[in-house]
């Protein structure tokens, strides 16, 4: 890439450093697209100008780092994710902490728990197959394209698991695909995937993602299981006549109200473990898919 | 940075921020095929080099938003040189949206010729 322009985006990487991440790599991606594509064809259009004078006024025209800025900031407000999950609690108390129920947030995160052991197993195979194919024809020269094809699909796969983020658990991800190196020739592009630090992190979260997606699968089903089957204890138990929990014990009919408010408690309580663990998995999603 | 250059920057970005959602949907809705986004920063600018209303680089922010609202739609295609290119054209969602905001703006224009005292001006 052309000095001028590196140096700009280096300017303005600097002042945004105060957005969010996401949006730094978007607005990052459209200047070094924009740039990239004027530089083409204003040379083409005038050969024998002055390469300098030539950057100078196309980034001149593309506004400072500033006024970049203050674009970017204005359209992060009016598009913030669906789903981010509230801070601000509407009542305090028992109240206040029941009221997870009428979030959607805490709903979809619950979704995106249930998933994430579909998304895991895919992912973990993809890398594991993909790693192990492309390491072990390294030695002869097919396994160079194919690696790099392989680290394509991992920055893919990455991408749109971020999208799965932003819309489930509401953290702001990416919203541009790029690619590092687009443009260049194969070689170079190879050499910036590899030295990309998101390359690597994406295929350890996407190795993780299994372990994580059975933990989380596993601790949704069960826990709503269980709330379920306390709310539902009177039906099964007077319905159908089946005893309840194990086969020699039967719930004694007084004890009948306090066995559905636990099960109705348990749900209120998993809901914000879900809460909880969507943040958490957010932010960790953040630190490793995002640039 | 003076106090003067920076009320103008503020009113002109303020200005600009409508401006250039109704210039980019008439820029696509006059143009016979898609087109990326250089060359409609270099429609926006037009013949005159000197005098520019928002910076290219404001008009990013500004078709993803549109396309979001879906007045704009966009596919990628790769180029024959170079990185591969963003097309976008008007959809027809779009084009109604134009004819509703050309109606606002001439109302606009008209107005505030009068307001600024210079009667209308062809």
């Amino acid at each position: 890439m052309n000095k001028q322009i590196e140096n700009y985006l280096d300017g303005l990487k600097n002042a945004l450093t105060d957005l969010d991440r996401s949006t730094i790599q978007d607005a990052l991606a459209d200047a070094e697209d924009h740039l990239n594509t004027a530089y083409q064809i204003e040379t083409e259009e005038r050969p024998d100008a002055d390469t300098g004078e030539l950057l100078r006024v196309i980034i001149e025209r593309y506004g400072t780092p500033e006024d970049i800025l203050e674009q970017y900031s204005d359209i992060e407000e009016i598009t913030t994710p669906v789903f981010a999950i509230s801070e601000k609690k509407t009542s305090n108390g028992f109240r206040g902490f029941c009221e997870v129920v009428a979030e959607p947030g805490a709903w979809a995160a619950c979704l995106y728990m249930i998933l994430s052991l579909m998304t895991g197993i895919f992912y973990f195979t993809w890398v594991t197959t993909g790693l192990s194919v492309s390491l072990g024809l390294l030695v002869l020269i097919v396994g160079i394209p194919l690696a790099l094809l392989f680290l394509l699909s991992v920055r893919g796969l990455g991408f749109v698991e971020g999208r799965m983020v932003e819309a489930l658990l509401g953290v702001r991800m990416p919203r541009r695909a790029i690619t590092p190196g687009d443009g260049r020739n194969w070689w170079a592009k190879f050499k910036i995937i590899l030295t990309t630090r998101s390359t690597w992190t994406t295929l350890i979260y996407l190795f993780l993602h299994m372990p994580l997606g059975i933990i989380y699968f596993t601790l949704i089903v069960t826990l709503f299981s269980l709330g379920l089957s306390f709310i539902g204890a009177p039906v099964i138990q007077y319905g159908l006549h089946e005893p309840f929990i194990s086969p020699e014990f039967w719930v004694p009919y007084y004890a009948m109200p306090f066995v559905v408010a636990t099960g109705g408690m348990l749900i209120v309580l998993t809901l914000h473990l879900a809460k909880g663990i969507g943040t958490l998995h957010g932010r960790f999603a953040k630190i490793m898919l995002v640039s | 940075m003076n106090t003067d250059s920076s009320v103008d920057r503020k009113f002109s970005r303020e200005l600009s921020s409508g401006i250039t959602s109704l210039a980019l949907l008439a820029i696509l809705a006059q143009a016979e095929e898609p087109m990326y986004g250089y060359r409609i920063a270099k429609e926006m600018s037009g013949k005159d080099e000197d005098f520019q209303l928002i910076k290219q680089g404001a008009l990013y922010p500004v078709l993803k938003s549109l396309e979001k609202n879906e007045l704009l739609s966009s596919r990628v295609e790769p180029s024959v040189s170079g990185p591969p290119r963003r097309y976008y054209s008007i959809t027809e969602t779009g084009r109604e949206a134009l004819e509703r905001w050309q109606i606002l703006w001439k109302g606009t224009c008209t107005l505030m010729n009068r307001i600024l005292g210079g009667d209308v001006h062809e």
